[in-house]
């Protein structure tokens, strides 16, 4: 006779898949790898990129205030329109991704960074990437880790601490947001004729503004175009299929890392490469970790 | 259990529930039911709370074509001056930007889509004309040019670049 699933059965489902608790170590390295992307981003903003942010630059505040302010959040609509509020956000999000790798009241400060980024990234929506949606998101789930967390600065004596366990909804969460990231690259990647006859790779290949050189002869193939189009394709697939079987899920995890190395040699939006590089850490078992931490301790 | 952790993971359980639903449908192709009723009802506070995510990148179509981005100030006298922003520069004859938030800034601007950002760059370019020209002519119009490549080898051969303009900025009338 068929058996179907009673509520009382789906809730405490639920409750064990998301309530159960786990060791904290995989969603702390992801914090630590949170707080790296928000420092790198942070000071990469101060160099010329600055100029699409300042109220006298490429979207200047008489622009953003016609057609933006109102529609979007960000602190910077309720401090004077300068360059200074400018750099007292950066400064804000620049301490607060620092305690955020270093594990100083982290769901603060994951709190303020999210804070702070949606208010840089709402100021100037023209010039975000993928990468920004990423880590932006990092943020936002990780003001609700687990408090009792790993791998912090203030207790440097119990830095790894395998008694400490919280709830793994956050880190749950955070898998799948990133397979539903590659989920929908392929969705939208085969709604495109270029994607589906293998060629896809060798337009963007040709467009010289987003490659880091020119593509070298001996790659200028349809064989390689091809390889790289369906690559593409399956290793993505996989990102968000296999990636959940345990028997393939170091192997996916491996193909993705080189995925995103092969994007960053090639074009030229290496921030994005690096978030989807730290969020497949996302994927890795504390007891791989321990592992790896094991080994590179022999050096 | 106690009535926090009870509350808690309600409250845990509600956001995982709304934040898949945001992942779910927020970024499908136009023409799913449950996208266009989170885009109709709710795209005001998402968008508000930076919450908005699209994952299409170079899909459906990925980029395909090499193009030079250029700019022109119409005065009054009918005279037209080119400018040029320094962070678009070329590289062996082909764009080349410091950063890809340039290049994304390049794409938008020579889209056909939202002009925000055309009309910002082009007030941008007025401000710097008015720093290094203080009382000179007077600026009526702001072009965007994009220059292409011809299609054929042999057009290609004669005129490396095509140019048409894509947008205009006519300034207010005082």
């Amino acid at each position: 006779m068929t058996e179907f699933i009673t509520l009382n059965q789906l809730l405490n489902s639920w409750n064990d898949f998301f309530f159960s608790n786990q060791s904290t170590l995989s969603i702390s390295v992801l914090r630590l790898l949170t707080g790296i992307l928000v420092l790198i981003e942070t000071w990469v903003w101060q160099g010329k990129n600055k100029i699409l942010l300042q109220p006298t630059g490429w979207f200047g505040y008489d622009d953003y205030k016609k057609n933006k302010k109102d529609l979007r959040f960000s602190l910077l609509n309720y401090l004077s329109p300068t360059t200074a509020s400018l750099n007292l956000i950066f400064g804000i999000q620049f301490i607060a991704g620092l305690c955020l790798a270093l594990g100083i009241f982290p769901n603060l400060a994951a709190f303020v960074c999210f804070v702070t980024l949606v208010s840089i990234h709402n100021r100037n929506i023209y010039v975000l990437s993928s990468g920004d949606t990423v880590y932006r998101f990092f943020c936002l789930f990780l003001i609700f880790s687990p408090s009792d967390a790993e791998l912090s600065i203030l207790d440097t004596k119990h830095f790894f601490r395998p008694e400490a366990t919280g709830w793994p909804w956050t880190l749950i969460m955070i898998q799948l947001f990133m397979a539903n990231i590659y989920a929908k690259n392929v969705l939208f990647k085969l709604k495109g004729e270029w994607w589906r006859d293998g060629s896809a790779t060798q337009k963007v290949l040709k467009v010289r503004i987003w490659n880091r050189r020119e593509l070298p002869k001996a790659l200028d193939r349809t064989w390689f175009f091809k390889c790289t189009t369906y690559g593409t394709l399956v290793i993505e697939a996989a990102l968000f299929s296999l990636i959940w079987i345990e028997e393939f899920r170091l192997f996916v995890l491996a193909l993705g890392v080189l995925l995103h190395i092969g994007l960053w040699i090639f074009l030229r939006f290496e921030f994005f490469q690096l978030t989807m590089i730290f969020g497949l850490s996302a994927f890795i078992t504390p007891k791989e970790y321990r592992l790896f931490l094991e080994w590179l301790s022999h050096f | 259990m106690d009535s926090l952790e009870i509350l808690q993971k309600i409250g845990a359980s509600i956001f995982i529930i709304l934040m898949s639903i945001l992942l779910l449908f927020w970024c499908l192709p136009e023409g799913y039911f449950f996208r266009q009723i989170l885009h109709k009802y709710f795209s005001k506070y998402i968008c508000w709370a930076g919450l908005d995510n699209y994952w299409a990148l170079f899909a459906p179509q990925p980029v395909s074509k090499n193009f030079l981005i250029g700019f022109e100030i119409e005065f009054t006298d009918g005279t037209i001056q080119p400018w040029k922003l320094p962070e678009y520069t070329l590289k062996n004859d082909y764009q080349w930007a410091p950063h890809f938030r340039f290049i994304k800034l390049h794409n938008q601007l020579l889209s056909q889509k939202d002009d925000v950002p055309k009309e910002a760059v082009c007030n941008f370019i007025l401000r710097e004309y008015y720093k290094t020209n203080p009382s000179s002519k007077t600026p009526l119009k702001v072009h965007i040019i994009r220059f292409y490549e011809p299609q054929k080898p042999q057009q290609r051969a004669m005129f490396p670049w095509l140019s048409q303009r894509v947008f205009t900025y006519e300034l207010p009338q005082q």
